[in-house]
């Protein structure tokens, strides 16, 4: 007898088998990792909103989607299955807007990947890496190919083969795939918890008197900031009061943590799904927010605000001359002569990306089996190869395809002027809000039987907080559209977004066609049967 | 004569009557080139006990104008769940974790559905009868089989009064889970049919085989027996198919590594088995199972007992589904076969 008066006989079914951990680790790793987030997060935003304390404005973005995390969380409970937002709005709303939503998920996250591959990890990763190496060791080679990683033809060639390499691990099945993320995850959090303590026992006079010769004598921290005042830079001209400048950077802090949501894709999988989504999920950004927090609270500090500003000046302007881009790790660098301690940094952020690369690239094979179990797309690509077990042709179609995404990334402009993830991201969490708040009321036994059943009287918690976070959502779809750090604004943006939507209309009602006239109705596949 | 559903031009399952394309049961067949002469199969399986499962299952056949519907096993619950009398008169039950007291007959009855339908088995006792029932196993096992069969019985009745008067043909296989007790109950209604261990005719081109038995589990269930002998239960039903190419087997157990059968490997005690943080999937499925699809390719192969292992195989020309199951949130999965007689017309996974 487990618990007074429940009885419990021997039987099979022992299924659900990701525990705490792993749940934590799908939504929280593929959340923002920690190197990159501090060093694209600072400089960018100390840049876009001068002024801004860069602690205050990602706390307050993510006390605001800690409230789509909580629905989330909840929605997870009340349907915990693999397919996520798929199958929850698909079983709530319609499953053309379920299959739609998750449709424009995965193009933006395909989207994402591309940079994610490219530049990102070789220019802004890459990049700073090697020039800390080549710096720390006197090495012009290695500067050299720190310098290279800005040509598009040397980060294409590379971004073919992380995506080769990230393909094969995938391929070769999920112990590959663990060893790979561990691998990653030791020298992301050495990485990460190497540049806090830098950060905490320095300060900017320290790291004045380092930077020259860390930089071998190439510039200096009052050259950089006398070359940013001769261009038209004035902090004291610029900066904002601090507390706008910080509720400013909301709109783009909030975004930071893309990724958290993913626990919901893998709900069918994990175990005790009332005490493990909320640990995934809200927890999880939780936790990521606070090791960010401190990186980036502590960063202006040893660096100096005004210095870290003056340097993304410079190199707004074009006028950057160092090997890497002016990122707070790749400055970090200067606080340590040891080699190994300069190793450990710049390897701990050039792989950091490495978890949200598979992370992604997981989701992306994901939803494709969803909708190849159901019909919706070609059966081919739930086919798994026998041997390796592993979902093959899903695999390298989604590789051939993110090729031709790299391609675009590399070659063209369209990051720049159509793809505004942040806004494509929002809109699918909002989607999931609205068919949030509907479910105690659409999936009505469903909801009175689930463990995610909390109501305040009569009014179901769920629908309570969704409908707080609607307005909250449509107001950062807006923000995402029409702030210009935040992605591409303009009408080709917004046509992508729209058109991202429609094709997965069209997707779904061709589909529906072909198998009606097979003798099967895709509108059926999660609707409730009428009891007798 | 035969006796099949035609779709009409562009129309597949929809019956609103306010769209122009509606289904017609005929009774002959094909009258323009877009009609298909199909059966239509409506499988689910694993319902463990879930009331508001089978009965979202006896819909399914007017739901999806299927004329044949099949369980594939594993029909009885896992738990019983006490709702223990109060000095009050009231009764007390955790219910999900949470405790729950309920007073009036409506709420005593709402509440005892509610379990029903999670697949529990809701039962009335008293603190002292419960003291007993938890030192005495013998007596805990017969509640247990008397209650399994109490719910059955009830189904049985349900099935008659929903599908006396239709031509849907019902088939209820007990799966490894189920004792033998409930055979008895699975035969007491002449709308059901128990085809375990037999071969049914589903249409005038289609048998179905079907097969409760599964390989040993760690769980040790009453139909889990060794591979030699599951072997020797495969041959000796499958003996009697007339046309293997045309059959269908309805094995609760999926065959070994097939995709469908995949489960968390378990130490001794039954504990998940973790490498390098996380829990290590094998296939569990059975060999036999899975050696005589290779050796007699059957056209299709229905398959449960692995409840999160839902997905599609292909061995050879035989394709195997498991629609998995969600019994406990009261959602029925199930899968929708099309049978024509080229074989598989179309496929497709429900979750109701």
């Amino acid at each position: 007898m487990e618990k007074k008066g429940l009885f419990v006989r021997e039987s099979s079914g022992l299924v659900r088998n990701l525990g705490t951990f792993e749940a934590f680790s799908i939504s929280a790793g593929t959340a923002n990792p920690a190197l990159w987030a501090v060093s694209s997060f600072v400089g960018w935003l100390i840049f876009v909103y001068p002024g801004a304390d860069v602690a205050t404005a990602l706390t307050f973005g993510f006390l605001l989607i800690l409230l789509t995390a909580v629905v989330y969380a909840l929605f997870g409970i009340i349907i915990p299955r693999t397919g996520g937002e798929y199958v929850s709005i698909g079983r709530t709303i319609h499953p053309a807007m379920g299959f739609t939503t998750s449709w424009v998920l995965w193009i933006f996250i395909m989207l994402t990947l591309a940079p994610c591959m490219t530049w990102i990890q070789w220019t802004l990763e890459a990049g700073p890496f090697l020039a800390m190496m080549g710096q720390r060791l006197h090495s012009p080679m290695v500067l050299g190919w720190a310098a290279s990683m800005a040509d598009p033809n040397v980060v294409m060639a590379l971004a073919l083969v992380t995506i080769f390499v990230t393909g094969l691990v995938m391929w070769l099945g999920k112990k590959w795939v663990t060893r790979f993320l561990i691998f990653i995850w030791i020298f992301t959090i050495i990485g990460v918890v190497l540049e806090i303590y830098l950060f905490a026992v320095n300060t900017p006079a320290t790291f004045k008197a380092a930077f020259t010769s860390y930089v071998g004598g190439t510039t200096s921290v009052d050259e950089i900031i006398k070359i940013a005042t001769e261009h038209g830079w004035n902090p004291n001209t610029y900066k904002m009061p601090p507390l706008t400048a910080s509720l400013a950077g909301i709109g783009i802090s909030l975004f930071l943590f893309n990724g958290f949501t993913f626990a919901v894709d893998v709900g069918g999988e994990i175990k005790n799904v009332r005490r493990n989504l909320p640990i995934a999920i809200p927890i999880g950004l939780a936790v990521v927010y606070l090791v960010d927090v401190v990186g980036m609270a502590l960063a202006p500090k040893a660096l100096g605000y005004d210095f870290i500003y003056a340097s993304q000046y410079v190199q707004s302007i074009g006028l950057w001359t160092l090997p890497s881009p002016a990122f707070v790790t790749y400055f970090a660098g200067a606080f340590t002569d040891n080699i190994l301690l300069t190793f450990l940094l710049g390897f701990g952020l050039f792989v950091s990306l490495g978890v949200p690369d598979i992370g992604l690239w997981y989701v992306l094979t994901r939803l494709m089996f969803a909708w190849s179990f159901d019909r919706v797309i070609p059966t081919t690509f739930a086919d798994v190869n026998p041997k390796l077990h592993t979902p093959t042709r899903a695999i390298v179609t989604t590789g051939i395809i993110l090729a031709g995404g790299c391609a675009l990334v590399e070659y063209t402009q369209y990051a720049a002027y159509a793809l505004n993830t942040a806004a494509g991201c929002a809109t699918v969490w909002l989607i999931a809000c609205i068919a949030a708040a509907l479910i105690p009321y659409k999936l009505k036994s469903t909801y009175e039987r689930s463990a995610g059943r909390f109501n305040i009287g009569k009014v179901p918690i769920i629908t309570v907080l969704a409908i707080i976070d609607v307005p909250l959502l449509a107001w950062a779809i807006y923000t995402a559209m029409s702030t210009p750090a935040i992605g591409p604004t303009g009408p080709l943006a917004i046509a992508v977004l729209a058109g991202a939507y429609l094709s997965g209309f069209v997707v779904y009602y061709v589909s529906r066609e072909i198998r009606r006239r097979q003798g099967v109705d895709l509108d059926l596949i999660f609707k409730e049967i009428p009891p007798v | 004569m035969c006796n099949e559903i035609v779709w009409a031009k562009g129309e597949a399952i929809e019956s609103r009557p306010r769209l122009i394309f509606t289904s017609i049961r005929k009774t002959c067949g094909c009258q323009d080139g877009f009609s298909v002469p199909t059966t239509r199969l409506f499988f689910v399986t694993d319902l463990h006990g879930s009331d508001i499962c089978f009965r979202k299952f006896l819909g399914g056949a007017r739901f999806y104008k299927a004329e044949v519907l099949i369980v594939g096993g594993d029909t009885t619950g896992k738990e019983i769940v006490s709702l223990i009398e109060q000095p009050d008169g009231s009764y007390i039950a955790t219910v999900q974790g949470r405790q729950r007291k309920v007073s009036r007959k409506d709420e005593i009855e709402r509440l005892e559905n509610e379990i029903a339908d999670s697949g529990s088995y809701p039962y009335r006792t008293t603190e002292s009868e419960l003291t007993m029932l938890s030192a005495n196993k013998d007596k805990l096992d017969q509640l247990f089989s008397r209650m399994m069969i109490d719910r059955l019985e009830k189904w049985m009745k349900l099935a008659e009064k929903n599908l006396r008067n239709t031509s849907v043909k019902c088939y209820i296989c007990p799966g490894n889970d189920d004792r033998f007790e409930i055979d008895s109950a699975l035969g007491s209604s002449d709308c059901v049919v128990n085809p375990d261990q037999k071969v049914v005719q589903l249409d005038e081109g289609h048998e179905m085989a079907s097969l409760g038995f599964s390989n040993m589990t760690p769980w040790k269930c009453p139909r889990d027996i060794p591979e030699e002998q599951l072997s020797s239960k495969i041959e000796a039903l499958l003996g009697q198919v007339k046309k293997m190419s045309d059959c269908v087997l309805n094995f609760h157990c999926p065959p070994f590594d097939s995709r469908i059968d995949v489960a968390p490997h378990l130490d001794e005690q039954l504990r998940p088995i973790h490498k390098r943080g996380e829990v290590e999937m094998i296939p569990v499925g059975s060999k036999s199972i899975r050696s005589a699809i290779e050796q007699y390719q059957p056209l299709l192969g229905l398959h449960g007992h692995i409840h999160e292992s839902k997905g599609f195989f292909k061995i050879g020309r035989t394709s195997c589904l498991n629609p998995g199951s969600e019994y406990a949130e009261g959602m029925l999965r199930g899968a929708l076969v099309n049978l024509d007689d080229k074989g598989i017309k179309s496929y497709m996974f429900t979750t109701g």
